[in-house]
């Protein structure tokens, strides 16, 4: 019968156990991570009785279970990695979207747009100063916000690194913990104890360890769990490894494993979120941003480089940009311009420089062909400097100088010549003979040809191949050039001139006087320029005038070159014929400026260009002819911009993009016009345009629409990272709720257990006494 | 959900919806502040997209507006001081008409004189109109004073240096205003085709030349037989003399004169030309000014300029009719002058079209009272 006080004994112990445990998780009903636990409760051994049977002997709590779900919690560690990523991804982004500064006025489109209208704000009032300075103020809010965006998205990018210490050594505290409490456990079980409670601790851990990395976890027998960090093995029972943030051969943050070195492929995690940062958005967005400043500058400077400052062509300018010394021998003037380090790249081209008389207005432009292969940064001062009235020179820095004698100007811009008969080889008051073949000539054989100038004798004049710097091909220009140097040399009196690709021979005596004549010699020079032999030209008491006005809205570069096609006084003269004709010698049109021509009457030739053609007489027989150079673009090398010469902004990109210092010395350097005069505002109406325009560097989009494109999609990928975190949260939410439906205390079950153990307690309470009172009767039965 | 609710479960599922509540309060909040649906692109990226150019757009409105006031600020500047220079003319106009007077001594005509160069100068004044620091008529050459009064060997008279270019303000996209014009076609429609001439003389009393080269038109009908001058071709067929052409004007006592050393007549004077009477048989040479062809949209360039026949300037110009003409009747001095073409452009812009050297008409009289 003593054993039935042992069924009672263990029926109360087991009810007092299952009690505690109900205390216990009550207790930990705040408890985070904490999983429930169920005592297990099996009747214990039966006792075998005489007669064959068995008689029970009350109850044992066998075990003390956490109730948890394992593949729920290995969904949770996922889950929180993703989380963790879409977290650092979210403040990455609005941080990126924060320094946009989108939509207001401070923002890059906001200062565009600034910049732009004060740019037609001041086309209406071209010379006022005041508009000039709020133009460049507003050009260089501009740059000082491309350099702040550059700079704070730099920054941003750099801060990464102590992030992702940071992380790492947060990490590498949850590795360290995870392997302690796996020892703990290990032993602990080994002993046949149960370790709830170290188990919720690390799986507590190694939840936080998820939140930095994608992490998997394998569980051993014998109670360790093992930890695959980003597919590395990092806690191995009682073991773990260190982790280490350092810089990748690129320059990029890495995470590696410290004892192997190798590098971790995090896909999720915070630290995930941090190393995405790094290598995906910014680069892309600084990219961007720097395209958009090198189109700006690019663009504004192809405009501004070829403009007229406010007070007419300029007399002296320096490059904003020098050249590099790329073979080291300390000389800046023998790198190719290619090869010249320039921000820019020079194209094989042509660059028109228009050099001033500044009393007169005249222009002479000279034609400058740029091969960036074969031409050096000194070839090109040199070029300039042959030009008359200019010198250019390679300083000691780099830059190239240009300056003009005094009285002289000089400027790149593309406008039409006012006057372009002035030479006086169309009906002008000195006699003139023209050439009818279209250059380049070739010369290279010796020729020999005579002029007789105002009735003199004949002059031999000899050319030979080594006269010239290109050969055999020589253009019209560069000829001219010699054969005055050589009519110089014979003290004639004679110019030679080139007039478009064609050459014209005109005598420096004006008046009835002048008179020209040329006999063909050795080799048939004339012939071959088309030169009219057997003529003698002579000249007017007063020579005609040719106006021309408006500004070429073609296409390409090329001229347009008048020629007579018969002699005879204009507005009188029955059929006075005068042809144009193009670059490539097709005939535009031919004009009637005879009878019934007005002087005053522009001749409209289309693409703005209108001509005058005044008083006077022209000669079909001396070849009379002039040319317009109509100019779209009169630096289609992009040297200027290379260079910087003139330029409205220096600087290459985002981060170093400024407002040109000449302009900041002297707002009347902007280069407003096309013409010179304080109000033009022809060369404003190009920048302005430029707002408009569709660049090919900026993928077929204006400035603005790329800009705006750019700050979209910032907005696109922040809404994108803030979408994504909403549901990550909501996702884990709801795992953390399934895992608390779990694993999480119930304050009402434990009341119905407590009831339900109370009860049992004081049953086999009752019960023992009930046998204390049965074994009392036994012992009295005797007496 | 599983089967089990706990406590914690219910706790953060309020704590998840309060917090999810507080931050769509705080987004209602921050556009109710700024009073902006849109305060960063993420907020509605698709509906920033489109907003941007809008954006764009309106600050380009802005600034046609503000050109459009410009361009009205300077147009109706421009316009009142048209108004002005019509008074001026008219006012000179009334003086010509005074000085036509044969009656008039030489006192008389010394005070009109002084009137006359008041004008001048109120004239050119006006020319030299400013708004701030830019000047109305000198072209895009905004910061030169665009007409100066210059004395020289041969006269006075005044001279023009800005330039012919508009400066143009944008007004809507692609509609560009003309806002200050050339002041040479304001005020000096005819100055590109000036004729200038030479000589001493003049026709008064005494013999001398004077000759004219330049651009005029002059129709020559000659209905006589013989002293054809050079130069003219007989026939009733006008011929013409375009330009670039040098003639003589000879006078001769009393009030006749000689084109290109013809015979000596007495001028007749009709409403539309002159006629100079040849010899004593009765043929005249009569001289009128032919319309020349011109183009649309051009403002006359060589409209009829009136000036003296026979002092320093002969014109075919000034033969044509409708100016009110008043000529000494001892010395043979003329005076013309002509308001008929003063018109309003459409634009606004106070414009002087097919009418004289408003300086140049001015200049004259004054300069002839002054010298006796």
């Amino acid at each position: 019968m003593s054993f039935g006080f042992y069924t009672g004994l263990r029926g109360m112990n087991a009810a007092r156990l299952g009690m505690e445990l109900v205390g216990h998780n009550i207790a930990n009903l705040n408890t985070p991570g904490f999983s429930r636990q169920q005592a297990l409760q099996s009747s214990a051994f039966p006792m075998q009785l005489l007669g064959g049977f068995q008689i029970g002997t009350g109850a044992d709590i066998s075990t003390v279970r956490r109730i948890v779900d394992e593949r729920l919690d290995a969904r949770i560690r996922t889950q929180n990695g993703l989380f963790g990523k879409a977290l650092v991804d979210n403040r990455r982004m609005s941080e990126i979207e924060g320094v946009l500064a989108e939509p207001g006025d401070d923002g890059m489109s906001g200062l565009l747009n600034s910049f732009f209208g004060s740019i037609g704000k001041l086309r209406s009032d071209a010379g006022s100063r005041a508009l000039r300075g709020a133009a460049i103020q507003d050009a260089r809010s501009v740059t000082d916000g491309f350099n702040l965006l550059a700079q704070r998205y730099t920054s941003l990018r750099e801060d990464s690194f102590p992030e992702v210490e940071g992380e790492v050594e947060n990490a590498n505290l949850e590795i360290q913990h995870i392997a302690d409490l796996n020892a703990q456990i290990i032993s602990l079980e080994a002993n046949g104890h149960q370790a709830n409670d170290l188990r919720d601790e690390r799986e507590a851990s190694i939840k936080r360890l998820s939140e930095l990395v994608d992490v998997r976890v394998v569980t051993k027998t014998n109670g360790s769990a093992d930890v695959m960090a980003a597919g590395h093995l990092v806690v191995s029972s009682g073991r773990g490894a260190k982790l280490v943030a350092a810089r990748g051969k690129d320059g990029s943050t890495e995470v590696r494993v410290g004892d192997t070195g190798s590098a971790l492929d995090v896909r999720q995690g915070r630290l995930a979120g941090l190393l995405h940062a790094e290598g995906g958005v910014l680069p892309d967005l600084l990219e961007r941003l720097d395209g958009l400043a090198r189109s700006l500058i690019l663009e504004t400077n192809r405009v501004h480089t070829t403009g007229v400052p406010r007070n007419g062509p300029m007399t002296s300018l320096v490059s904003d940009n020098h050249a590099i010394d790329g073979d080291d021998d300390g000389r800046y003037d023998d790198e190719l311009l290619e090869a010249a380090g320039f921000p820019f790249d020079v194209k094989g081209g042509d660059l028109w420089v228009a050099v001033s008389d500044l009393d007169t207005g005249d222009v002479t432009r000279t034609r400058l062909a740029i091969d960036p292969r074969s031409m050096t940064l000194g070839d090109l001062a040199t070029a300039i400097s042959d030009i008359d009235h200019l010198d250019a020179h390679v300083d000691p820095s780099g830059r190239l100088r240009i300056k003009a004698e005094t009285g002289w100007g000089f400027d790149f811009s593309g406008r039409l010549d006012p006057s372009p008969a002035s030479k006086g080889t169309f009906g002008g008051a000195s006699a003139s003979l023209g050439g009818g073949v279209g250059g380049p000539f070739d010369l290279s054989t010796p020729m020999a040809f005579q002029v007789a100038v105002d009735g003199g004798a004949a002059t031999t004049i000899t050319l030979s191949p080594t006269d010239f710097r290109s050969s055999p091909e020589v253009p019209a220009d560069e000829l001219a050039k010699v054969l005055t140097g050589k009519f110089k040399a014979a003290s004639l009196g004679l110019e030679a001139v080139a007039v478009g690709n064609h050459l014209s021979l005109v005598a420096t005596s004006t008046g009835t006087a002048s008179s020209l004549a040329a006999t063909d010699g050795a080799g048939s020079p004339l012939a071959a320029l088309g030169i009219p032999t057997g003529v003698t030209a002579s000249g007017r008491a007063s020579g005609l005038e040719v106006e021309v006005q408006g500004s070429y809205t073609g296409k390409g570069n090329g001229h347009l070159r008048f020629v007579a096609e018969s002699s005879g006084t204009v507005g009188v003269d029955p059929q006075v014929l005068v042809g144009v004709y193009r670059e490539d010698g097709t005939k535009l049109t031919t004009i009637d400026v005879g009878r019934g021509h007005d002087p005053l009457d522009a001749i409209d030739l289309g693409d703005g260009i209108q001509v005058f053609i005044k008083h006077g007489s022209i000669s079909q027989a001396d070849g009379d002819q002039f040319a317009v150079d109509t100019l779209a673009d009169s630096d289609t090398s992009d040297v200027l911009v290379a260079l910087g010469l003139n330029g409205f902004f220096s600087g290459s990109g985002a981060a170093d993009i400024a407002v040109s210092e000449r302009l900041l010395a002297d707002p009347d350097a902007l280069s407003a016009g096309l013409v010179g005069t304080q109000g033009d505002a022809g060369n404003l109406a190009r920048l302005a345009a430029l707002r408009e325009r569709t660049l090919e560097g900026l993928g077929g989009h204006t400035l603005e629409s790329f800009y705006d494109g750019v700050a979209a999609d910032v907005g696109f990928e922040t809404r994108k990272s803030e979408d994504l975190l909403q549901s990550e949260a909501t996702l884990m939410g709801f795992l953390e709720n399934e895992r608390e439906s779990i694993s999480g205390v119930n304050l009402d079950e434990e009341m119905v257990e407590l009831v339900k153990y109370q009860q049992a307690f004081q049953a086999s309470a009752r019960f023992i006494s009930q046998m204390s009172e049965m074994t009392d009767v036994l012992i009295n039965l005797g007496r | 959900m599983g089967l089990r609710i706990t406590q914690a479960m219910s706790a953060n599922r309020a704590l998840f919806d309060l917090t999810r509540n507080a931050l769509r309060l705080q987004q209602t909040r921050e556009q109710l502040s700024t009073g902006r649906r849109i305060n960063r692109p993420s907020d509605d990226p698709v509906t920033f997209l489109r907003m941007q150019p809008k954006r764009n757009e309106k600050q380009l409105v802005a600034l046609f507006q503000d050109n459009a006031h410009l361009a009205g600020d300077v147009l109706g500047l421009a316009a009142s001081s048209m108004e002005d220079a019509v008074q001026v003319l008219s006012r000179a106009k009334e003086l010509a008409v005074q000085g036509a007077n044969g009656t008039m001594g030489e006192a008389d005509r010394r005070l009109l004189g002084k009137t006359a160069r008041q004008l001048v100068t109120e004239m050119l004044a006006l020319g030299n109109g400013k708004l701030g620091d830019r000047y109305l008529f000198s072209g895009t050459a905004t910061g030169t004073m665009p007409f100066e009064m210059v004395s020289d060997a041969s006269g006075t008279f005044v001279r023009y240096h800005g330039d012919d270019n508009p400066v143009t303000v944008e007004i809507a996209a692609g509609v560009e205003v003309d806002v200050t014009s050339s002041g040479r076609s304001m005020f000096l429609p005819g100055a590109r085709t000036r004729t200038s001439f030479e000589g001493a003389t003049g026709a008064r009393p005494g013999v001398g030349t004077d000759s004219g080269r330049g651009l005029h038109t002059l129709s020559v009908e000659w209905t006589g037989l013989s002293g054809l001058p050079a130069g003219l071709s007989a026939g009733t067929t006008p011929a013409t003399i375009l330009g670039d052409h040098a003639w003589t004007i000879t006078a001769g006592p009393p009030d006749t004169i000689s084109i290109d050393g013809g015979p000596q007549a007495q001028p007749i004077w009709h409403r539309r030309r002159v006629q100079v009477q040849v010899g004593t048989t009765g043929e005249t040479v009569s001289l009128r000014r032919s319309a020349t062809r011109r183009r649309a949209r051009r403002p006359a360039r060589c409209a009829p300029r009136p000036h003296e026949l026979g002092r320093k300037e002969l014109d075919g110009d000034r033969l044509r009719g409708n100016e009110p003409a008043g000529r000494h009747a001892s010395t043979g001095a003329m005076l013309n002058v002509d308001s008929t073409g003063i018109l309003r452009s459409r634009a606004g812009a106070g414009q002087l079209r097919r009418t004289y050297d408003a300086f140049n008409v001015l200049a004259s009289p004054g300069r002839d009272a002054r010298e006796p």
